[in-house]
């Protein structure tokens, strides 16, 4: 059994998507060159310019500036923010703060927002 | 079993041989010819090779088996969607209404499935569905879009990048409006049921240590299930003729209305089956769930050979245009590259692979 795809390959084709290019082949090296020559480059560029970001979101209160960190590594715990009328109670992974940051295991490992825990004073 | 195999192996060593012979009878320039077409064919895979190979260097852990492992999940995880769009890929369209479609359908999924004493549960008065109920209906839904996508393209011949286009909005406020039903109110769904997590992430089997997910099981599954589809049946033949030239197919007696509008019903289908699946991987669904599915899936099929010039692909190439994508975007994670960053380089690829793919076609013309 041939495999699939060839079945049409001699049948006249119509070009798709390329229906309407006109290019001549050394053209098109150049394109395909320049392109993959802009690839490369943006990936050494970034692979150089690395470090994920880490940004803490304090719900409104004292600003917590963001850090940049690399994959694998430990964060160190921030100063603690301070909000009127609320009792600081962590910083959790999710918006809704179920899951808590583990600042002496939790590793990075991508791009990361963590959220400020309030819990309110009872006065 | 062994004969075949051993065949096989003498057939491509003729093949080689046969190559190498002819490749030493060639003028100077046709080698040169020959030299630069192999290497602009393949130069994205000999890139990405390239970048795993020093990406291994600077981080070891890149190969550990935990990390291996990891990658071949994740490329389980985007295999269903890459095979439902490498169909319209074939009939020289495209699908950019996957990834929300995706985010529809695991949003779906995950509602349908919350475990009953969840505080903020969307369908508060039914417990968790039957999960092959649940599978069905999500098939349903990615079905239905992707009827919605044929019919307008087969009917009124509109380009597929439009039509997806529009349902890709259209769907997104049906994730949004979705998500405001019941004691929901717009919020992440999560809380789901243990045994739709256990169906998908459950552990298939642990090599030292490390689970491999339930779920590479069933990219296997319908990795199989595609190749039969494309290979094996008329519908799959039809799909390729279409493909190919459409006017030719017409006139050899291929229906095409109901090719087109087949295709996308099983692309849709597999959109759902994808959500179903990354309701419970990622746990928490939201109106973000999918977005720009559609683009690794699309740039996986085009590095794997799906051309857009129509009617040429191969589910062999699919698996490896994934696994690739999936390799090289894993390793600029070790080498701890923003995300932001990765759509840059995420798009230069496309354009790159596309170039390439175009190239491929002005020389065989």
């Amino acid at each position: 059994m041939a495999a699939n795809g060839s079945q049409n390959q001699d049948a006249p084709n119509q070009g798709g998507l390329y229906k309407h290019v006109k290019m001549s082949v050394r053209s098109a090296n150049i394109l395909v060159g320049v392109l993959l020559a802009a690839l490369v480059i943006v990936i050494v560029f970034v692979a150089i310019n690395n470090g994920f970001k880490v940004s803490f979101d304090t719900d409104g209160a004292s600003r917590v500036d963001a850090v940049e960190a690399m994959y694998g590594d430990l964060l160190i715990e921030p100063e603690t923010p301070v909000k009127e009328g609320y009792v600081f109670c962590g910083w959790y992974r999710d918006i809704d703060c179920t899951v808590e940051w583990d600042f002496a295991t939790d590793k990075v490992e991508g791009d990361l927002t963590l959220y400020a825990g309030w819990d309110e004073k009872n006065e | 079993m062994s004969n075949i195999i051993v065949s096989r192996v003498q057939g491509l060593r003729q093949k080689l041989s046969d190559n190498i012979s002819e490749f030493r009878g060639m003028s100077k320039r046709d080698k040169m010819r020959t030299i630069s077409d192999l290497f602009f064919n393949n130069a994205m895979i000999i890139i990405i090779l390239l970048a795993v190979i020093i990406i291994a260097i600077l981080q070891p852990a890149f190969l550990s088996l935990s990390s291996i492992i990891n990658i071949i999940s994740l490329t389980a995880a985007k295999l269903p969607i890459a095979l439902g769009i490498a169909g319209c890929i074939v009939l020289t369209g495209t699908d950019i209404s996957a990834g929300r479609c995706v985010g529809l359908t695991a949003c779906i999924a995950a509602s349908l499935l919350q475990v009953s004493d969840y505080a903020s549960k969307m369908f508060p008065e039914i417990g968790p569905m039957p999960l092959w109920f649940v599978l069905l209906v999500v098939v349903l839904v990615g079905a239905v879009v992707g009827l919605v996508n044929g019919f307008f393209v087969a009917k009124f011949k509109l380009h597929p990048f439009i039509v997806t286009l529009s349902t890709q909005l259209i769907v997104f406020g049906t994730v949004l409006l979705y998500l405001m039903i019941g004691g929901n109110n717009g919020q992440t769904l999560s809380g789901l049921d243990q045994g739709y997590l256990d169906f998908v992430k459950g552990t298939l089997f642990t090599i030292g240590g490390v689970a491999v997910p339930n779920f590479v099981l069933y990219a296997i599954i319908l990795t199989a299930i595609m190749w039969v589809i494309w290979n094996k049946t008329t519908f799959g033949k039809n799909m390729f003729a279409v493909g190919s030239n459409e006017e030719a197919a017409n006139v050899s007696g291929v229906n095409v209305f109901w090719t087109i509008v087949g295709v996308f019903i099983l692309a849709g289908a597999m959109y759902g089956i994808t959500g179903f699946i990354e309701g419970a991987r990622i746990a928490s669904c939201s109106a973000n769930t999918g977005l720009n599915y559609e683009c690794d899936a699309i740039a996986a099929c085009v590095i794997g050979g799906v051309s857009f010039v129509g009617g040429t692909g191969k589910i062999s190439g699919i698996v490896v245009g994934v696994l690739l994508l999936q390799i090289i975007f894993t390793g600029l994670t070790f080498l701890s590259i923003s995300q932001n960053m990765l759509y840059i380089i995420k798009g230069l690829i496309i354009l790159a692979a596309c170039a390439i793919d175009m190239r491929k076609y002005l020389v065989r013309k």
